[in-house]
């Protein structure tokens, strides 16, 4: 049996073990502990359409490993388990395109949230109703992570509805995540009743 | 006289059958009678909170064995010193790798005198330069029982080359970690096994042995594995802030106590306001 201890992020990441990099954010110390950090995924990514979810989690593959260098170099731990980095990049990112698109009290209270749950970890009490004590570093992080995966998935949503328009002769493909175009409300069953 | 000749025959018999018999040994060392050999006067744990320091160097020691023990007849409980030495190093080679450990250390057991308690860790503690030291105690349980067929043995032959004496071997490992400045307790982990086999009558003595230190080998690789896993619980606890007496200072000075959560503080929020969306969109 491989110890999880081989997959958590630790400064031997800088030493060969770069798997590390990106495993460290997918082990956890116990049931809870993965459990909150799923929710905080799985909640905001529910609240977007199925393409915008996967230019997320397709961007996720990137940007977890640069917060890890990021964490490696900025905060001083001897290891670091757990998904809240990349939960709190997932969160800010939802609320970004939420905010953008006609879901905008979603969006709003997404954004709301994180900023609440940055703000009292800063302030040293971030260890409420936790079995884990987070390092607020890692969401910080995280964050900005979630600005950056938005803009991302926004420049690129753009650049291929611009190239569809001029295009226009051939069939337009759908964009990864095309925000305007997309009002990201939930999905609902049409009705269509045939006299 | 043909009568006299019959009963002789059965006392002798009789006697013969005698060669066949039970054995149970029990090997067993207590760490409570090594550490506290005077209940009444055990000493207390400091109260100052634990700081331990990575790298650690570790101390491993088996506890000396108890005097007596009138139920069974006592194997010699002291292992041989290379057995010892070997079994220790299956636990220390399970850590070795451990970015947390700098070194694990065998303390050889005759350097712990039997009730010798903290004075005594204090010592090995200073003589080995270890702060924290495990202490793994012992208790082995050996029985060999022929079977009804036994009888065979009579042969004399039969005692050399027909394997009828069952036999067990049941292992159970404690190993104890202290932080010895502080005397304070850090963690625990069993380790269990358990042999069963046959052996030929004049093989038994040797058959017992090599299981007992095959169980002892068995039972080390199993506390390795346990060990591992309430390391791991240890460490969820001191960043929990469930263990607040330890703290573990990491080698760049800074305490542990860090990790990426997100709670129920927050998940909860994000759950209502799921459910808001669903029912009131």
């Amino acid at each position: 049996m491989v110890a999880v201890n081989s997959f958590a992020l630790t400064t031997a990441a800088s030493h060969g073990e770069i798997w590390r990099l990106w495993s460290g954010h997918l082990v956890h110390y116990d049931l809870a502990h993965a459990l909150t950090n799923a929710l905080a995924i799985v909640i905001p990514l529910g609240f977007l359409d199925r393409r915008c979810r996967r230019a997320i989690l397709l961007s996720l593959t990137i940007i977890a490993p640069a917060m890890s260098v990021i964490l490696l170099a900025g905060a001083k731990f001897d290891e670091y388990r757990g998904a809240s980095g990349l939960a709190m990049a997932v969160w800010v990112a939802s609320a970004l395109m939420l905010l953008r698109g006609s879901d905008r009290a979603t969006g709003l209270a997404l954004l709301l949230l994180a900023i609440a749950k940055l703000g009292a970890e800063l302030a040293g009490v971030g260890h409420v109703w936790t079995a884990v004590a987070s390092l607020p570093l890692a969401h910080v992080i995280g964050a900005w992570a979630g600005v950056v995966v938005y803009l991302i998935v926004r420049t690129v949503s753009r650049g291929d509805a611009e190239g569809a328009e001029k295009n226009s002769a051939s069939p337009r493909e759908p964009a990864p995540c095309s925000i305007e175009a997309h009002p990201l409300k939930p999905r609902s069953i049409p009705l269509s009743i045939e006299a | 006289m043909s009568r006299r000749i019959v009963a002789g025959l059965f006392v002798g018999l009789a006697v013969l059958a005698g060669c066949s018999f039970s054995r149970q040994i029990h090997r067993r060392s207590n760490l409570m009678s090594y550490l506290y050999p005077r209940a009444a006067e055990a000493p207390q744990p400091s109260t100052e909170g634990v700081r331990l320091r990575l790298p650690m160097r570790i101390g491993i020691a088996f506890v000396p064995p108890e005097a007596t023990n009138g139920q069974f007849r006592m194997m010699n409980a002291d292992l041989p010193g290379t057995v010892e030495k070997r079994l220790l190093n299956v636990v220390r080679d399970a850590f070795r790798s451990r970015d947390w450990v700098s070194d694990i250390v065998v303390i050889p057991s005759n350097y712990l005198m039997p009730g010798g308690g903290f004075a005594n860790l204090d010592q090995l503690s200073r003589m080995f330069g270890v702060d924290v030291i495990a202490l793994v105690s012992v208790d082995q349980f050996q029985s060999s029982d022929p079977y009804p067929i036994s009888f065979l043995y009579l042969s004399i032959v039969g005692a050399y080359v027909l394997p009828l004496d069952h036999n067990d071997t049941r292992t159970l490992i404690d190993a104890a970690v202290f932080y010895v400045p502080a005397r304070r307790f850090l963690l625990r982990a069993p380790g269990q096994s358990q042999i069963t086999g046959h052996s030929t009558a004049v093989e038994v003595q040797q058959s017992m042995r090599e299981r007992s230190y095959k169980g002892l080998e068995m039972a080390m690789t199993d506390l390795s594995r346990n060990l591992s896993k309430e390391v791991d619980s240890f460490k969820k606890d001191i960043i929990g802030g469930e263990r607040n007496d330890v703290d573990v200072i990491n080698k760049q000075g800074t305490s542990i106590r860090t990790s990426g959560s997100i709670g129920w503080l927050w998940a909860l929020p994000l759950l209502l306001l799921a459910g808001l969306r669903r029912w009131w969109p």
